[in-house]
């Protein structure tokens, strides 16, 4: 099974590419790059060598997924630990 | 009639699961050489997916990271493999754990050497 438009936040984030559309902090939107890392609230993103750290409640995010869509999803979506969200539907 | 499920859904949770344990552990094979901090932190969140949904590492995978401090192997860089009586041994440098994992099914002498 590969990342889909249907079901993209079951799987697995780091490795994509990412660009944050839209947030509450003027100053992280536009950062884009690598999802590095993932917690339960935060996205790290690596931007030109430097990690960024982003906050998941308050922002939007642009998702390249493997067959070169995008797929933008709000943040607060994402929120959970990353092992617990292969359970949740949607 | 009975009704039957063709499968269950926790069938479908292991499966997505799986692939996702086996994406961070190939990732952090990938990342090991530039960022082996970052290498450490994927083997543990894909541990942690295979001890929620109860998975099996896949054969080629069991020999890729310490199972004490969760650290990634790579032979040479962060722990040492050597073969000795029958036995691989492989030394984790960040923990020091050893594992000895032996390779031959048979073994007529151990027991009056003592050895594995």
């Amino acid at each position: 099974m590969s990342v889909t438009k249907q079901n993209p936040m079951r799987h697995e984030l780091i490795g994509l590419e990412a660009r944050v559309v839209n947030s509450s902090d003027p100053t992280l939107v536009g950062i884009h790059g690598k999802i590095v890392d993932e917690t339960r609230d935060m996205l790290v993103v690596e931007q030109a060598g430097k990690d960024k750290i982003i906050p998941k409640s308050s922002s939007t995010f642009l998702i390249a997924m493997s067959n070169g869509k995008g797929v933008t999803v709000e943040g607060k979506k994402l929120i959970g630990r990353p092992e617990e969200r292969v359970r949740r539907k949607r | 009639m009975t009704h039957r499920r063709t499968h269950k859904p926790a069938d479908e949770f292991k499966k997505i699961a799986a692939e996702q344990m086996e994406h961070l552990l190939r990732s952090a094979e990938e990342t090991f050489k530039q960022r082996p901090e970052l290498a450490d932190r994927y083997v543990r969140l894909a541990w942690r997916l295979k001890t929620r949904y109860n998975l099996k590492l896949p054969l080629a995978l069991r020999r890729k990271f310490c199972r004490k401090c969760l650290s990634f192997w790579k032979p040479g860089a962060s722990c040492r493999v050597r073969v000795q009586s029958g036995c691989v041994i492989i030394t984790c440098l960040r923990c020091g754990r050893v594992s000895r994992l032996p390779y031959k099914p048979k073994r007529k002498t151990s027991k009056r050497t003592g050895k594995c």
